[in-house]
């Protein structure tokens, strides 16, 4: 193989008293890049199939609007026009996508395409398939469609008024609530030398973009009633749990595969709606149908990241700026349907107290849906949110206090000696110095000489700001966690499978349920396994990409490298067995024997 | 409407309609699908090839407008499977992680390298400036084209 040789410099311990050089922690070069730096990876728009069909969505150019009629005879006059799909038809042949949240969540009835109503703008009313991608276009804009602009719903604040009611099966914008109370709120009040009081703050929606924009190319087997999903979504296994009931069909029905994703950010994670509405396209035109998003239509109608609004943050406080804990009321705003994000109520749990020694936390979260594109797990996902809460306490608290806002965090943070620490809500963290690592960011930073720099731009006219944030995040998800949201949620995300042969020149081959989208997993899967059965990360091919047949299904990015290794490790000791080594040298032996030349 | 394109040495013959974008037509009618689309306003630099020695983004172009021009693509810069200094250097400086931008960032700063072998790092900058990249951040891949002119 032509990679990747280097000399293992630090040793691994295998047994006990055996040890060997180790792989893991090296700095390798990465196997995708070869191929990547050639322009040889594959991305979902680079697969063609014979007479495919481009779709084009019809989007609604309306926030909130009844859908009176929809019209598509014009566009299926067109020469090289293959067929259309409504909200109507949608309707009849699919049931809607389960919901994650109890009711009032529960009920909303979220299908593939708009019914009934359109909740944001962009909201994908009919799809058109056709030969080439500007004549599915040109199509679209021949699809009549008429509104009755409904009264709007933009704020979260606005919403729990439930003056304007997105979904009338709901019968509400509140999707969840729930109250999370740790420690001893009123105690820690009654402690206090200070009460610090913030009316409110607003952590505004985001997008991560990734450069390449969603889509897929649907095929549909006839004869097995199979269809496979050559696309970018980034968590096929729970894209799948959507789909399959939706369809009516079971899982096994739906095989998502890719290699390449042009990142993903979690932008990707629910494109559900769109797929399904791929799937039912292909089987009712009979043919590969595949769709592209454009840009445009990514930025309007794709996800976003959390809107969160923070009333009423309360934070006691010791006079020598230790804080004893807070509490806040938080409204998280997930657009028209939250889809994934009933979890995001949850998952900010994961660093409830932040960086902080706090033990007193109160949050009253509600969730609601607004007239605004929906919003998915973006990167940081709901942790983010919060964590943007505890540094903006803290600096608020310093500036009330008339303290430095580097000594309140260094006051507060916790110790290095208290780690393994157990947070107010039962979480560990294993390990930090986060006081010294705040040192060395000011230090890196020049922090001592910032105040003359800003100084110097006063004199400029311009403004220096200056501002700090300590975070720390969850590096894997336990999805055990969703049963916090609603009990009866079957629901782990922890359902990859990754497999680990040995091939006929004495090559070992993995393969992976992750989809990595720029993360390097081949690589660093390659480490692990070579540490594991004593050979070099030249020696073991990682197949990239996510295959749903051999994989089963998948999980999100930021949080799948340690399960991804611990994965392919588990995978491993039956081939050990079977002695990598003894195969190895019997291959080196064999005449005819040679060096594959690639290591993908 | 008949164009004829020679890319990356090959001469390729097509009839296209006349509104098809050079990158459609590249990726599309020649199977060449190195040359990425990020956008649809011009403004990702995914899809840069150069035509007739201008780096150009091809998402600009219509396939007709290229009719008779010598097209130079990601494709094009390995020999024999070799990857040149510039590619290398991506791999050597962790320019990349998802390789989405990389074939338009490569083809930016392969025109920048022919016009300027030796650039400062604000002329490199300069140079990429019409790439976006979503993934890496921009140190990373200047430290590359810097190392490139080594
Ligand atoms: S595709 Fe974005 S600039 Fe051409
Ligand atoms: S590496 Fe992913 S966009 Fe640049």
């Amino acid at each position: 193989m032509t990679e990747t040789t280097v000399t293992p410099e630090r040793p691994l311990v295998v047994e006990e008293g055996e040890t060997r050089p180790g792989f893991i922690g090296q700095n390798i070069p990465r196997k995708e890049d070869k191929r990547l730096v050639q322009g040889e990876g594959v991305f979902f728009d680079d697969i063609k199939r014979h007479e495919m069909g481009f779709v084009h969505f019809v989007r609604s150019p309306y926030a909130h609007a009844r859908i009176k009629a929809v019209d598509v005879a014009k566009a299926l006059e067109l020469d090289g026009v293959y067929g259309t799909l409504t909200g109507d038809e949608v309707a009849i042949l699919t049931d809607p996508f389960f919901e994650l949240s109890t009711p009032p969540g529960a009920h909303i009835k979220d299908y593939a395409l708009a019914v009934g109503k359109v909740r944001h703008v962009g909201d994908p009313v009919a799809a058109v398939v056709a030969r080439t991608r500007d004549l599915a276009r040109d199509a679209a804009e021949l699809v009549e469609v008429e509104y009755e602009p409904l009264p709007l719903v933009l704020d979260g604040e606005q919403a729990l008024a439930d003056e304007v009611v997105l979904h009338d099966d709901a019968g509400s914008n509140t999707v969840w609530s729930g109250t999370f109370d740790w420690g001893d709120f009123e105690g820690a009040m009654a402690e206090a030398d200070h009460v610090v009081k913030i009316e409110r703050l607003h952590f505004d929606r985001f997008s991560s973009t990734p450069l390449e924009c969603s889509g897929c190319l649907v095929e549909y087997n006839r004869g097995t009633g199979q269809w496979t999903i050559y696309g970018n979504h980034q968590m096929p296994g729970v894209g799948a749990i959507w789909m399959a009931p939706a369809l009516r069909v079971g899982i096994d029905k739906l095989r998502f595969v890719s290699q390449d994703i042009g990142g993903g950010f979690g932008n990707k994670i629910t494109l559900h709606p769109q797929f399904t509405a791929c799937c039912l396209l292909a089987r009712k035109l009979n043919r590969p149908v595949q769709w592209t998003e454009w840009r445009t239509d990514q930025h309007t109608a794709n996800t976003h990241g959390n809107e969160r609004t923070f009333l009423d943050v309360t934070v006691p406080v010791k006079a020598d700026g230790t804080m004893l804990g807070f509490s806040v009321k938080a409204i998280d705003d997930c657009g028209a349907f939250p889809r994934y994000e009933p979890l995001g109520c949850i998952i900010w749990a994961q660093v409830t107290p932040g960086c902080y020694r706090w033990r007193n936390v109160r949050v009253d979260f509600t969730q609601v849906c607004t007239n605004k594109s929906p919003v998915a797990p973006n990167r940081g996902y709901s942790r983010m949110q919060h964590l943007w809460l505890t540094e903006r306490i803290v600096d608020i608290v310093a500036s009330e206090l008339g303290l430095d806002p580097v000594e309140v965090r260094k006051k507060n943070y916790v110790k290095h000696e208290e780690f393994p620490y157990e947070t107010p809500n039962g979480c560990i963290y294993d390990s930090g110095d986060y006081a010294r690592c705040l040192d060395i960011a000011l230090d890196l930073i020049g922090y001592d000489s910032l105040e003359e720099r800003r100084r110097d731009a006063e004199s400029r006219g311009k403004l220096f700001g200056i501002g700090i944030g300590s975070t720390l995040d969850s590096g894997t998800n336990n999805f055990g966690q969703s049963m916090i949201l609603n009990p009866d949620l079957q629901f782990s995300g922890n359902n990859e499978g990754a497999t680990v042969k040995l091939d006929i020149f004495g090559e070992v081959v993995v393969t992976l349920g992750t989809v990595p989208q720029g993360q390097g997993h081949a690589t660093t899967t390659s480490q692990v396994v070579a540490d594991i059965l004593g050979c070099t990360p030249d020696d073991v091919n990682v197949r990239a990409g996510h295959d749903t047949y051999w994989n089963s299904t998948a999980r999100r990015p930021t949080t799948s490298s340690s399960p991804r290794g611990r994965r392919a490790s588990r995978a491993i000791p039956r081939l050990r067995f079977r002695s990598w080594r003894s195969a190895r040298s019997s291959t080196r032996t064999t005449p005819g024997y040679r060096k594959t030349s690639t290591s993908r | 409407m008949d164009v004829k394109v020679t890319v990356n040495g090959e001469t390729y013959e097509r009839d296209v309609e006349p509104r098809k974008l050079l990158i459609h037509f590249l990726r599309d009618d020649l199977d060449l699908t190195g040359s990425h689309i990020g956008c649809d306003t011009g403004n990702c630099g995914a899809c840069s090839v150069i035509v007739d020695g201008v780096l150009l983004k091809s998402c600009m172009m219509l396939a007709v407008q290229a009719d008779g021009a010598k097209i130079e693509t990601v494709e094009g810069l390995a020999r024999d499977g070799e990857l040149n200094g510039l590619q290398q250097a991506f791999s050597d400086h962790h320019a990349l992680q998802c390789g989405y931008c990389t074939p338009g960032m490569l083809m930016s700063a392969t025109a920048l390298l022919r016009a300027n072998p030796r650039p400062s790092e604000d002329e490199i900058r300069k140079g990429i400036q019409g790439n976006l990249c979503r993934c890496t951040g921009y140190v990373n891949i200047v430290d590359a084209i810097k190392a490139a002119t080594e």
